[in-house]
């Protein structure tokens, strides 16, 4: 063995310039396999990190028809006690509750169509990166104080019964032709009002999407009206206060998303200690099955209209596109390897017939033929070894630089994939599958690529070889 | 010469066809405008009964087709929630009206589709435009009698191009005294579709301001059978001289 290895060794050291450029050739389809994989890994990493820290959580609770149909009226009831349950279960990491309605938003005369979002700010922290989103203002924190709205007594009842034919009345009148403005009737409504549905304290706070507040010309303490329609079908109007900007990255979200407290918005909807949305985030993303079934059995038992999803099964999209991602880098890698291949069959094809005269020789004197393909090989594996150590050490120099400074493409403009906002710097990951799995693969297909030119010696007639020349 | 023979022909049928087509299409016309005629001012109540709430509004509503603008007003009477609100369309443009905040929110044309007040009437056919009579073509589908009246049903399928979102409407009509009267709308989201999404029914013919006009119409959509919405029309006042200042946001305040 170690003199096939000290032949070998001199063998690939007799024509140095070739041996080099076919050890350059595998070195350089190592280190840039490594690369790859490990920049396809890191983008992997930023997708899924994306979609449950961006914006979905690691696991999600909703009514069960809820992601279906959307509807206003589908919502978790009871929802701070559900929370309460999910947040004491030893898997959980956190769990914060959110709302969702449509509303109509407009600042001096310009008017958007808004989608409105009520989170738990303290909560929501722990589970996405939202707060980290603000670029101008300041994040949520309190509610607004917001005095509860009450039924009608049986006495304003029948004022407002009274009210309403005294507006008739006027109605009536007008068509005939009197002037009847009254302000007294819109005062006693107005007091009528203040009992259903109370004004709050100050003006809540509410965060615009970046390129809303844009269109809006919106800034921060400006004052904006919402209009918007109640969970009983009530088209109202309100002020609000612009308290930050947030950017989240995805074009449609940023250009649409308004984000209140989330009891503002449900004093606002009118539904009282209700949400759409329990995200979840789990102390171990890589055992979300685990922690998605403890929740679901511990849910099933009080609340068996709610369902439970993993991030996986809400955006299947992302996994998609990490698979199809991860297919199309697979098939890149093995062209290049098979281009490296072919190299190290050309350099060693040629090495062969070069040495016709030697190997017949040898041959002659008694070497057996699977020893000349043994000889052959063991030089394709020397090359190959010290090339793949090169390239090791080049893929984990480049790798390491990507994964710590990132490969800027903020040139090609802010971009997401499939909804999810990325980082503007595509970061590496390297770990140790990216580092073998090349080496791995060099190694078998040097091993495919040395077999002919190998037997190719081997069948070499030393008479007839010999006399080459 | 031939061509030219054989040119008025075609014209001679066109135009014979076409008045036919007129001919509904006027019908229509009428029917549609069988409760607003010139100008129109009436006060009115609405019932919404929906799985998730039940409502009831009362309205005044002022319509006024003189000119090439049309012009809607509903002003909304009771109960305290949403006396006062005030919802204006002048052509495309709708504007909404709170009185607590006296604020105007000024709402694009997108907004026509959605559903107003939580009712089962869009935006569009509250501020009911005289859609079915413009961009529709139409064919008679069905003649009959019933109680000494014509009643005709007629199909109306959208022109290329017209903004409409029906595939498909059949209007059920009968001629009184001279004058249409409409009795049921179903509307059919595509051309081909066996169910009607919703159907549109008036009843209940009335003497209003001098004038038999229906003053119940019911709208109900065909996948909630338990739910409808119906406009009882108590007073109508029709053709008085409406000023023009009523179909503005000044007014609102």
């Amino acid at each position: 063995m170690g003199l096939y290895i000290r032949l070998a060794w001199r063998n690939l050291l007799r024509n140095k310039k070739r041996s080099s450029v076919t050890a350059l050739g595998i070195t350089l389809g190592i280190g840039f396999c490594i690369t790859t994989l490990a920049i396809m890994d890191g983008l992997s990493h930023d997708l899924i990190t994306g979609t449950t820290q961006g914006q979905v959580g690691h696991i999600q609770v909703h009514e069960q028809d809820y992601l279906a149909k959307r509807q206003l009226q589908q919502t978790i009831e009871n929802n701070s006690q559900v929370v309460a349950e999910l947040r004491e279960l030893s898997s959980v990491k956190a769990a914060a509750a959110r709302l969702y309605s449509f509303g109509y938003l407009s600042k001096g005369n310009k008017s958007i169509g808004v989608s409105l979002l009520g989170v738990e700010p303290e909560h929501e922290r722990q589970v996405t990166s939202l707060a980290e989103q603000i670029i101008d203002g300041s994040f949520l924190s309190q509610p607004t104080p917001w005095p509860k709205g009450q039924a009608l007594s049986e006495e304003q009842l029948a004022l407002d019964e009274q009210l309403t034919e005294q507006a008739i009345a006027n109605a009536f009148a007008e068509l005939d032709g009197l002037d009847t403005t009254s302000s007294e009737l819109q005062s006693h409504t107005n007091e009528l009002i203040d009992t259903l549905a109370p004004l709050p304290f100050s003006l809540p706070n509410v965060i615009l999407g970046v390129k809303l507040a844009k269109n809006l010309q919106a800034n921060v303490g400006d004052e904006i009206t919402l209009l918007f329609e109640t969970a009983q079908g009530a088209q109202q109007s309100l002020d609000l206060q612009v308290a930050g900007i947030s950017r989240q990255g995805t074009d449609l979200i940023d250009r649409t998303r308004m984000i209140f407290h989330i009891q503002d918005l449900q004093k606002l909807l009118q539904l009282p200690n209700q949400s759409h949305e329990i995200a979840i985030s789990t102390i171990d993303l890589n055992k979300v099955d685990l922690a998605q079934q403890v929740i679901s059995d511990v849910l099933a038992a009080s609340y068996p209209k709610l369902s439970v999803q993993t991030w996986s099964q809400l955006r299947p999209d992302i996994l998609a596109l990490i698979q199809s991602n991860q297919a199309l880098m697979g098939t890149l890698v093995f062209i290049i390897f098979l281009i490296a291949g072919v190299g190290v069959m050309n350099a060693m094809l040629v090495s062969v017939m070069e040495r016709r005269k030697e190997l017949s020789l040898l041959k002659a004197l008694g070497l057996k033929g699977p020893n000349v393909v043994w000889l052959v090989t063991i030089e394709t594996l020397v090359l190959t070894f010290v090339a793949s150590i090169a390239g090791l050490v080049m893929g984990v120099v480049l790798g390491s630089y990507l994964q710590k400074y990132g490969w800027d493409i903020s040139q090609f403009g802010e971009f997401s994939l499939a909804g999810v906002g990325m980082t503007s710097a595509l970061k590496a990951k390297l770990t140790l599958n990216n580092l073998f799995i090349p080496v791995i693969v060099m190694f078998v297909i040097a091993l495919l690529a040395a077999l002919y030119p190998a037997f190719s010696a081997a069948r070499l007639l030393p008479a007839q070889g010999m006399r080459a020349s | 010469m031939k061509k030219l023979f054989f040119f008025f022909i075609v014209l001679l049928c066109n135009s014979a066809s076409a008045n036919s087509k007129d001919q509904l299409g006027s019908w229509i016309d009428s029917a549609e405008r069988i409760l607003r005629a010139q100008t129109s001012a009436s006060v009115l109540s609405m019932a919404i009964n929906k799985a998730e709430y039940q409502r009831d509004f009362t309205l005044l509503v002022l319509t006024d087709d003189r000119s090439e603008q049309q012009k809607v007003m509903v002003r909304m009477l009771g109960p305290a929630l949403w006396r006062g609100n005030v919802t204006l369309k002048v052509d495309d443009r709708i504007s909404f009206f709170e009185p607590r905040n006296k604020r105007t929110t000024v709402m694009s044309s997108s907004m026509l589709a959605s559903s107003w007040m939580g009712s089962h009437f869009s935006n569009d056919d509250l501020m009911r435009e005289t859609d079915l009579a413009t961009h529709y073509a139409y064919q008679l589908t069905k003649s009959w009698q019933q109680d000494n009246r014509d009643y005709h049903l007629v199909e109306l399928t959208p022109l290329p191009s017209a903004p409409v979102v029906w595939g498909k409407v059949m209007y059920r009509l009968y001629l009184e005294d001279g004058r249409v009267f409409p009795e049921q709308v179903t509307y059919y989201r595509r051309n081909d579709d066996a169910q009607p999404e919703r159907t549109l029914t008036y009843s209940d013919v009335k003497l209003m301001d001098g004038f038999k006009v229906p003053t119940v119409m019911e709208m109900r959509i065909s996948d909630k059978p338990d739910e409808y919405t119906r406009m009882h029309y108590q007073k109508i006042k029709f053709n008085s001289d409406l000023a023009a200042s009523k179909f503005t946001e000044q007014a609102f305040l």
